[in-house]
């Protein structure tokens, strides 16, 4: 699992790939806040590659949203794929992440 | 010696197998240590009406009625006249998924032997005075030979039930 | 947190739900027209797919499914059922039985099994209607299906469960995912709303990624049993804190929920707004009111009193909620909720463990009184009180009512009539009457025995009983009621009666009995137990299943009973089995006899006496015992036991059904409570000892079987011609 960062004008898309879950939440808390003042005011992730999610995955996501409101900075999903969107419907969180 | 168990275990269990020996009259025998439970003192036996000379009676062994045989009725010999160092060898056999309690009694329990599978002659088809189908092998000890008892046939239930309902007709 | 466990438990459930199923569908078949009779055979079934599919059964879920459907349409009046719906729907309940019995073993369910569910699924197609698809279980396949289905309809969403949780913090880390409840929720039925609680996410720097932060509040639209959803959290359940509010609860439960849960009130109200479980109007009257409230007296009031004060819910509808919680209430006490499944070995063990106690008890009882000190003796009898009403209670537990088992006949009784083109009606009296569970199971085969017979030979055929003025419909009734520590049950039915004389000449051809032999009616009755009497006349396939009368009295004696006959021509034969309650312990006396200790079941005993004290007959082992002959059975003699002295010898008079007789022993030691022991198989073949049991020395006694021990006397004085056996007869 990897999180690249690119940015474009006002928006740092964080595109993960791979699991997101309970077995490298604590590796992906560092690496996806690591010098996060670098990064935009809008961030866009994109979680069409990733393989797997778990409650714990969703609970990351949620934490980085929360996280990034305080700072005054919008996170919002931009690309996703079936499995990631059916867990995020079923736990009723997809709406908090609409652009 | 109360509990025959505690002899230490050595050996590959493949080939070596222990054996605890008693004595009925002059003769030794053995049954394979595994089936054998305990060997307690002989006392208070209720004697159960009509039975066969080779059922003794029954005894309480901490809660449980388990019955008694005189091995040497069933084997052929003199019944066992109590004596001071009269034993009985409780035994353990599965019979039909179920297993069964039975003590043994012995004129006395001699000790635990360990016999390699090679030292262990075939059942003689005559000359022991003995069914054939009782005995494992006979081991030879020193000087002296030990029976080593087959102890699912020799102490069969079915068969000591069928033995009390013949007494009984 | 076995799952092992919880799939006993659903095993156990089933069996239970099965059989009233069965029972709810032969009363439909009996004319009851009860609503509440479908909603009972409905709610079985229902509860039977959603556990399965708990546990991923799927072939009894989608068998069981369109079960259900039929059904749900008889619940909504669009079909009724009736004989013919009724004969594939019995038929139906057995194949849910297999399937059951199929994934208990863990066997799979071979072609033949799954043919006859499809074949029984066809015949019910004329009564399904138009849209019945069938359900594949939906398994937790790796969640690719949304997790709302889209159809909230149906249900108003105070019809739903709520179900607020929030999880201990080392669920994730442990291994366990909520989201996997959720898939078990969903089986049980809809989840129509959920949010996920983020408030407790914490700051930055306390943010562990592994710990669980997120709450759920969940509506769950099901008719899953407040039990079944409970198991869903079965993993959790002791970490996290769930709270479940029923469909139909009233504002207060949500009033109490939002007071209970740490998030902020307005928070919490809009959730349960959100989720259509109160309302907005109700939600903000409420919490304005609680703010007041607080405000003039410096405490939170009680929510659901000011909402009546307030009128902020109609007052008939607080009232109705009321009514509602209150019938919730009644429910809970119902019988099903009463009860707590226990492992039977575990009472076993119990019983087993006062077993001892008992011994032990009259092992002091014993020291103290050789002692002789008083203060002991009181203290060790008060004492003596308490082991026998732990007994007594511990005894109790494994009381079971006949009822069940009589109640299995009815099906019995139904079908085999049919296949015979008789009529016939099974009433049973006396239900309640209790017995050993272990009784119980070996009563069956007996019993079922006998029914047969008595349909098969006792009820005529309809042209017969109407040539004998006889109603059509034949009547076998299943009696049980208690008798001095027994149970009788009676097996009576209205057919043709036991042919004396026809059963004498059988037992003349077969050689059973010498011509000119008088024997009693009873005597000729219980000839039908002999084995040489099952002709090839009697056998048919319904009850000559290679299983003879003679099997029935054997069966009967092991669990140390009697069976006796009344019969008469043309109107009825009765048969009455008498039992004792248990056969684990018994109230007995200590005797001896040679030497070795006996125990006679109490229960049998009319009197001990000297035995010199009373008038011999001349010449034969009979006493006159207040101008009554009394024939005896001297121990010592029919056991061969070691000559004693005569002069002190003791008789103990037994009753065994109808008959007196006496028993001579060489002392009489008084009453003794003991545990039955099995004497193991060697000594099956010995009558009269029926099992022996530990006195308080420690000494083995054997208990006295009197039926069999009398059997076994007449038995040996009929080769040696003697007394004994005509006594008995003249006593009737």
């Amino acid at each position: 699992m990897k999180i690249e960062r690119k940015k474009s004008k006002d928006t740092s898309t964080l595109i993960f790939e791979g699991e997101l879950t309970i077995y490298n939440v604590s590796q992906l808390k560092d690496e996806l806040f690591a010098d996060y003042d670098k990064l935009a005011d809008k961030i866009a992730l994109d979680l069409h590659a990733v393989t797997e999610i778990d409650t714990a995955g969703v609970q990351l996501l949620l934490f980085a949203k929360k996280f990034f409101s305080a700072i005054h900075k919008s996170v919002f999903i931009t690309k996703s794929n079936e499995s990631v969107e059916s867990v995020l419907v079923a736990l009723d969180v997809n709406s908090q992440f609409a652009r | 010696m109360n509990q025959a168990s505690k002899q230490k275990k050595t050996g590959s269990p493949e080939v070596i197998k222990q054996y605890l020996t008693f004595r009925i009259g002059n003769e030794h025998y053995g049954l394979e240590l595994s089936q054998t439970r305990e060997i307690i003192e002989y006392s208070g036996i209720t004697e159960v009406p009509l039975m066969p000379n080779f059922l003794r009676g029954v005894i309480n062994l901490r809660g449980e009625v388990v019955p008694v045989i005189d091995l040497a009725v069933r084997l052929g010999r003199k019944s066992i006249e109590v004596q001071k160092r009269t034993c009985i060898i409780v035994v353990e056999l599965q019979n039909n998924e179920q297993n069964h309690v039975l003590g043994l009694l012995a004129d006395a329990v001699s000790e635990v032997i360990e016999m390699d599978d090679e030292n262990i002659e075939d059942a003689p088809s005559f000359g022991a005075n003995i069914r054939a189908e009782f005995i494992q092998g006979i081991a030879k000890r020193e000087d002296e030979f030990v029976v080593l008892l087959d102890a699912n046939n020799a102490l069969s239930i079915r068969e000591l039930a069928h033995l009390v309902e013949a007494q009984l007709q | 947190m076995n799952l092992d466990g919880a799939l006993q438990t659903f095993f156990a459930e089933a069996e239970d739900l099965l059989n009233s199923m069965e029972a709810a569908l032969l009363r439909l078949d009996e004319g009851d027209k009860d609503m509440e009779t479908i909603n009972e055979i409905f709610r079985a079934a229902h509860t039977i797919k959603g556990s399965a599919g708990l546990f991923g059964l799927n072939d009894i879920v989608s068998f069981t499914h369109i079960v259900e459907n039929v059904l749900d349409r008889a619940r909504d009046e669009k079909i009724t059922v009736s004989g013919d719906l009724l004969s594939i729907l019995l038929p139906c309940r057995d194949h849910i039985a297999v399937l059951v019995e199929n994934a208990m073993h863990e066997r799979a369910n071979d072609e033949t099994c799954l043919a006859q569910g499809q074949a029984l699924l066809d015949a019910l197609k004329p009564w399904l209607g138009v849209a019945a698809a069938p359900v594949i279980a939906k398994q937790e396949s790796n969640a690719s299906a949304g997790f709302f289905d889209g159809n909230t309809g149906g249900s108003s969403d105070r019809d739903s469960w709520h179900i607020s949780v929030r999880f201990g913090p080392d669920l994730l880390r442990n291994g366990m995912d909520p989201f996997s409840i959720l898939r078990f929720l969903r089986t049980l039925g809809e989840i129509t709303h959920i949010t996920t609680i983020t408030e407790h996410l914490p700051e930055f720097n306390d943010f562990d990624p592994e710990q669980l932060y997120l709450g759920f509040e969940i509506t769950l639209g099901s008719n899953a049993s407040q039990q079944q959803i409970e198991d869903a959290f079965m993993f959790v359940r002791e970490e996290s804190s769930i709270k479940i509010i029923p469909p139909r609860s009233n504002i207060y439960a949500f009033v109490n929920l939002i007071q209970s849960l740490p998030e902020n009130a307005q928070r919490l109200g809009e959730i349960l707004v959100k989720s259509h479980a109160i309302t907005y109007q109700e939600l903000e009257a409420a919490l304005a009111t609680q703010k007041n409230q607080a405000k003039a007296l410096g405490k939170v009031g009680m929510l659901g009193d000011i909402l009546i004060e307030e009128q902020a819910v109609a007052p008939e509808i607080v009232n109705a909620a009321l009514d509602k919680q209150k019938k919730n209430n009644e429910k809970k006490s119902s019988p099903e909720n009463r009860f707590i499944r226990v492992d039977a070995e575990r009472l076993d063990k119990l019983i087993n463990l006062i077993g001892e106690l008992v011994i032990n008890r009259q092992r002091v009882d014993l020291l103290a009184s050789k002692m002789g000190n008083p203060t002991l003796i009181e203290a060790v009898t008060s004492m003596g009180n308490f082991t026998e009403a732990i007994r007594d209670a511990a005894l109790t537990l494994r009381m079971v009512p006949i009822g069940d088992t009589f109640q299995k006949f009815k099906r019995v009784v139904r079908d085999t009539a049919k296949s015979l083109n008789k009529e016939i009606e099974l009433e049973i009296e006396g239900a309640e009457t209790e017995l050993d569970r272990s009784m119980v199971e070996k009563l069956n085969d007996p019993l079922m025995h006998i029914v047969r017979n008595a349909m098969d030979h006792g009820i005529e055929s309809i042209s017969v009983r109407q040539a004998r003025n006889k109603p059509d419909s034949g009547t076998i009734k299943l009696t049980a009621r208690h008798d001095a520590g027994n149970i009788v049950i009676g097996i009576h039915d209205d057919g043709g009666g036991l042919d004396v004389e026809k059963i004498r000449k059988k037992a003349i051809t077969n050689g059973l009995i010498e011509e000119g032999v008088h024997l009693s009616r009873q005597e000729l009755f219980q000839l039908i137990f002999h084995p040489g009497l099952s002709t090839a006349e009697q056998v048919t396939n319904l009850s000559g299943r290679g299983v003879g009368m003679d099997v029935v009295k054997r069966n009967i004696e092991e669990l140390q009973g009697g069976i006796e006959i009344e019969s008469e021509m043309g109107v009825g034969t009765s048969l009455s089995i008498r039992l004792p309650l248990t056969l684990a312990i018994i109230d007995g006396f200590h005797v001896t006899a040679g030497n070795i200790d006996f125990i006679v079941p109490q229960n049998t005993i009319l009197e001990c006496v000297d035995l010199n004290s009373l008038n011999h007959v001349q010449g034969q082992n009979c006493v006159n015992l207040r101008g009554d002959q009394v024939p005896y059975i001297r121990l010592r003699e029919i056991f061969s036991l070691q000559p004693g002295n005569h002069s002190r010898e003791k008789i103990v008079v037994v009753q065994f059904g109808e008959k007196r007789a006496g028993i001579v022993v060489d002392e009489l030691h008084g009453e003794i409570q003991t545990v039955v022991k099995p004497m193991g198989p060697i000594f099956q073949a010995l009558k009269g000892i029926g099992g022996s049991s530990l006195l308080g020395t420690g000494a083995v006694a054997l208990i006295l079987d009197i039926q069999q021990l009398i059997s076994f006397a007449i038995n040996r004085e009929h080769l040696r011609n003697n007394a004994f056996s005509v006594n008995i007869q003249e006593q009737e």
